[in-house]
């Protein structure tokens, strides 16, 4: 389809706010998804690439032709909005068959064209509805459709699923990454949800505060966030700050609040640094046989799967999950405040800034 | 049913009666009477001169609507895209022209397109003359320009707010699809607006049809509508002929109004927007700022310099050609001929009217936010019944079935108050219906889990919450009921004068300077009360209409 490629993309607001520069690479065929908190950027970025906003900055390729200065309808770009946007005065026929109309095509090969999306997205008993008569999920197909008629190169998808509800969101999140694939168009996707961005896409794009932070895919992500505004937003992990206190061979020791840390890694004694620990990869035990540091248990919550354990480390708090039920029980009958726990060597991920 | 439920219902049944006694009864006597006494309904239908005005109240309605439509649409785009400094006060100051009663317009487009108005003397300037040149304030093309004015703002506040909850995403939807902006217009935002601009083009043409003031002042007896050759028929006590034209308008203006309400219905709801796109001028081509330009010369020509040239009206003498001050010295006289009477006349019974719409109003409000399924259906029908029905047909109906029997007749003023109620009543008692919709019922509900008694809910929470809806009700009702003119007109006698019908009085001698006084008096009055409005509702106040 089309490769596309953002450079120092850069939008600057009267009131000295700004989003950009953005750098970013979208692979012909991809899946991309723009994840980020409200406010970071992530919506100006997609409406940037569509050609919604005026006086943008630096560059946007399509397979190497600058579109900067090509008006939103030449893009050759399908879109579905936040509020999907489905035009009230027609049918979900004349929706569907909106851009080829504009385009020009013969009616035999627009009828052909819309039964065929209809049929992909199983929409083909709604084509005659009135658009007031559709579901919020059946309007999402419906936009899907519409985005997709005439074959673009580039769809893009401004917070889709936000208004449904769970189910029915994980439902077309699975239904939109199996039409991707079939159609190997180049998407852009844009959620504030972690979950369905790591459900969906190939890669992610993490904004802060107008600026993109961590390219990657979704597990690159959450094993290696590069800094502490990833970790801390994808929820990957216990995070603390704190300076060397001692280096040692390949290990450091790293001082938080009043407690030591024995982590590997490397670092001048009295810089400060930030590093994190996945609550998986925190290890808690009520046995007295090791020698693991001691805290106190704050509270157990039961998860899927899994239960996560508060425990506080001489104020500072630490979660941790474990999938042993016979600890938890015991835990939770003997009364007993004091826990131990210790980190796997290996897990500490140690954060830029 | 207990003694606390019974006088709910007779609180809330009160209104519903007056309004029957006072507008229905008098109403239906006055239709039915066309029937019976006078000249025959066939007649009168038959009649030339009849057919002529019948047909004029149509084609002069058609075009003026036709004009404001033409002429406001470009204005509702520009209000809603055009992103400028002081859009709110804009927008807020498009319900000036409505509150101003319409024979203060008059004077107002006298001054501006009449002989010696402000344009007159501009061309007079240029062509040395000392004679009037240019005369636009009078017969078809007065009627028309006026009835523009008039109904303009009223396009425009209308299409631009349909114009505003058009959400933007779908337009951009339609770019994106490949649509260029004349075909967005015509697919997308036409399609989208075309409910609300039937809703202003069938109130409009209501206005027109039923115009009384501005035909009067314009028409010089020659060009009528119906609802003037109704008056021309009772004074000369033709009543047959007057109640025959009363029962054909009403059946026009009363299905207009039907219209009007299913219009008003009909409006697609396109989800939750994101702010609304706008563009500022210098985004814009030079062919576009030049048309903007010119079109903001028009407006302010058309709409704004006929309410700023009243105060020249008020202080010039077109006769003499003179600036003097005798309109304002005359006007605040004591005596038999001086006109303190007509303000002190004018400032009673508008209080007077104003008072009973607000009392009338609250109960219909409630009326109107009813669990029940009839009674707030009931409660709007009456609320919007006097939208049908003509200022000069509550004149008339009151004056016949009330004032005869009861024999008011020889000092009617009781029957003015009332007239008064009835027109300013609509307006009271959607403000009030409007601030009730916005009190959240959990905070009633909170009340009640305070255990405050109903009176107690009533005093402490209710009407504290409702007071400035019901201040902006009470001050829309006092605006409309003071510049009332038509009804006052009708039912009057000389010394029940008010301003508004004075200025018609004045006009009739061509005391010119005491008619611009007595507008620029009530311009004054209606901007405070707009001011008031505005400040208490924080700019809601065009969703009283």
């Amino acid at each position: 389809m089309v490769d596309v490629e953002l450079k120092g993309l850069l939008r600057e607001f009267d009131d000295g706010s700004k989003i950009g520069p953005i750098d970013l690479h979208v692979r012909d065929g991809e899946l991309l998804t723009l994840l980020g908190p409200s406010g970071s950027g992530k919506t100006t970025t997609l409406r940037m690439v569509a050609g919604f906003i005026e006086d943008v900055g630096g560059s946007l390729l399509f397979d190497g032709r600058n579109m900067i200065n090509v008006a939103p309808r030449e893009r050759n770009i399908g879109m579905v909005f936040q509020s999907v946007a489905l035009f009230p005065n027609m049918t979900v026929f004349g929706n569907i068959s909106f851009g080829p109309d504009m385009a020009g095509w013969l009616r035999e090969k627009t009828i052909e064209r819309v039964e065929e999306l209809a049929d992909l997205l199983g929409i083909r008993h709604l084509l005659l509805r009135k658009i007031s008569e559709v579901s919020g999920g059946e309007a999402q197909r419906v936009a899907l459709a519409r985005a997709l008629a005439t074959n673009p190169e580039l769809l893009l998808l401004d917070e889709p699923l936000s208004a449904l509800d769970l189910q029915l969101r994980e439902r077309l999140q699975t239904e939109i990454r199996r039409i991707q694939r079939k159609l190997k168009i180049t998407t852009i996707y844009v959620t504030h949800s972690q979950d369905e961005a790591f459900a969906i896409s190939d890669r992610v794009a993490i904004l802060d505060d107008g600026l993109v932070v961590q390219v990657g895919t979704p597990e690159e992500l959450y094993d290696s966030p590069a800094n502490e505004f990833v970790a801390r937003f994808l929820g990957s992990g216990n995070i603390f700050l704190g300076h060397i206190a001692g280096v040692s061979g390949g290990n450091i020791t790293v001082k938080v609040e009043d407690n030591l840390f024995e982590i590997p890694g490397i670092g001048e004694t009295d810089s400060e640094i930030t590093f994190s620990v996945k609550p998986e990869d925190v290890l808690i035990s009520d046995s007295t046989s090791n020698d693991w540091a001691t805290a106190n248990l704050v509270s157990i919550t039961p998860q899927v799967g899994s239960f996560k354990v508060t425990i506080d480390f001489n104020g500072v708090q630490i979660i941790a999950l474990t999938y042993d039920e016979d600890l938890v029980r015991r835990l939770r009958t003997n009364g007993e405040k004091a826990i131990r726990f210790s980190f796997k060597s290996d897990s500490i991920i140690i954060l830029r800034d | 049913m207990n003694t606390r439920e019974l006088l709910r219902y007779a609180i809330l049944a009160l209104p519903f009666l007056l309004l029957a006694v006072f507008l229905l009864y008098p109403v239906f006597i006055v239709t039915l009477q066309g029937f019976f006494t006078g000249t025959p309904f066939q007649e009168v239908i038959t009649t030339p001169t009849i057919q002529f005005t019948i047909l004029f109240t149509f084609n002069q309605a058609v075009l003026s609507t036709f004009m404001a439509v033409f002429i406001g649409l470009p204005g509702a785009f520009l209000i809603a895209r055009l992103r400028f400094r002081g859009k709110s006060l804009v927008k807020a100051m498009m319900i000036v022209p409505f509150v101003l009663p319409p024979i203060v317009v008059v004077v107002g487009f006298l001054q501006m397109f009449g002989p010696n108005g402000v344009i007159d003397s501009i061309l007079m300037w240029i062509q040395g003359s000392s004679t009037s040149v240019f005369n636009l304030a009078t017969g078809v093309p007065g009627i028309i320009l006026a009835h523009t004015f008039y109904n303009v703002p009223l396009v425009l506040l209308m299409v631009s707010a349909s114009l505003e909850r058009l959400n933007p995403e779908i337009e951009e939807s339609a770019e994106i699809l490949g649509a260029r902006p004349l075909q967005r217009l015509h697919r997308i935002a036409l399609p989208h607006i075309m409910p609300s601009i039937l809703a202003s083009a069938v109130l409009t043409f209501m206005f027109c049809f039923m115009s009384f003031p501005i035909i009067l002042a314009f028409g010089q007896g020659t060009y009528m509508t119906i609802e003037a050759q109704i008056w021309n028929a009772f004074r000369v006590f033709d009543y047959g002929q007057a109640s025959s034209l009363t029962f054909i308008q009403i059946i026009i203006t009363l299905s207009l109004a039907y219209v009007y309400i299913k219009l008003g219905r009909q409006e697609t709801n396109a989800g939750p927007t994101a702010s609304i796109k706008t563009t500022s001028f210098n985004r814009y081509g030079v062919i576009e700022r030049i048309l903007i330009l010119g079109y903001l010369v028009l407006i302010v020509i058309l709409v704004l310099g006929p309410i700023v040239t009243i105060a020249r009206a008020s202080v010039f003498d077109p006769i003499a050609q003179r600036y003097t001050l005798e309109g304002f010295v005359n006007l605040f006289s004591i005596g038999s001929q001086g006109g303190l009477r007509y303000f002190i006349n004018s400032l009673f019974y508008a209080g007077l009217a104003t008072i009973f719409a607000v009392i009338l109003g609250i109960p219909l409000a409630i009326a109107m936010r009813s669990r029940s399924k009839t009674i707030p259906t009931l409660a709007s029908a009456m609320i919007l019944l006097p939208l049908g029905i003509s200022s000069i047909t509550v004149a008339y109906g009151l004056v016949l079935a009330v004032a005869v029997p009861t024999g008011l007749v020889t000092n009617p003023w009781p029957i003015i108050v009332v007239a008064q109620t009835i027109i300013g009543l609509p307006f009271s008692a959607r403000a009030i219906e409007i601030a009730m919709s916005k009190i959240d019922p959990a905070l009633m509900e909170q009340a009640d889990s305070l255990g405050a008694s109903r009176i107690q809910r009533l005093l402490f929470v209710e009407l504290p919450l409702l007071a400035p809806g019901i201040l902006v009700g009470g001050v829309f009702a006092f605006a409309m009921a003071i510049g009332e003119m038509s009804a006052t007109l009708f039912i009057a006698l000389p010394q029940n004068y008010t301003l508004a019908v004075a200025i018609y009085d004045y006009l009739a001698v061509r005391a010119f300077v005491e008619a611009g006084a007595a507008a620029l008096i009530l311009v004054v009055v209606c901007v405070v009360a707009f001011l008031v409005m505005e400040r208490i509702s924080e700019g809601s106040t065009g969703g009283a209409l």
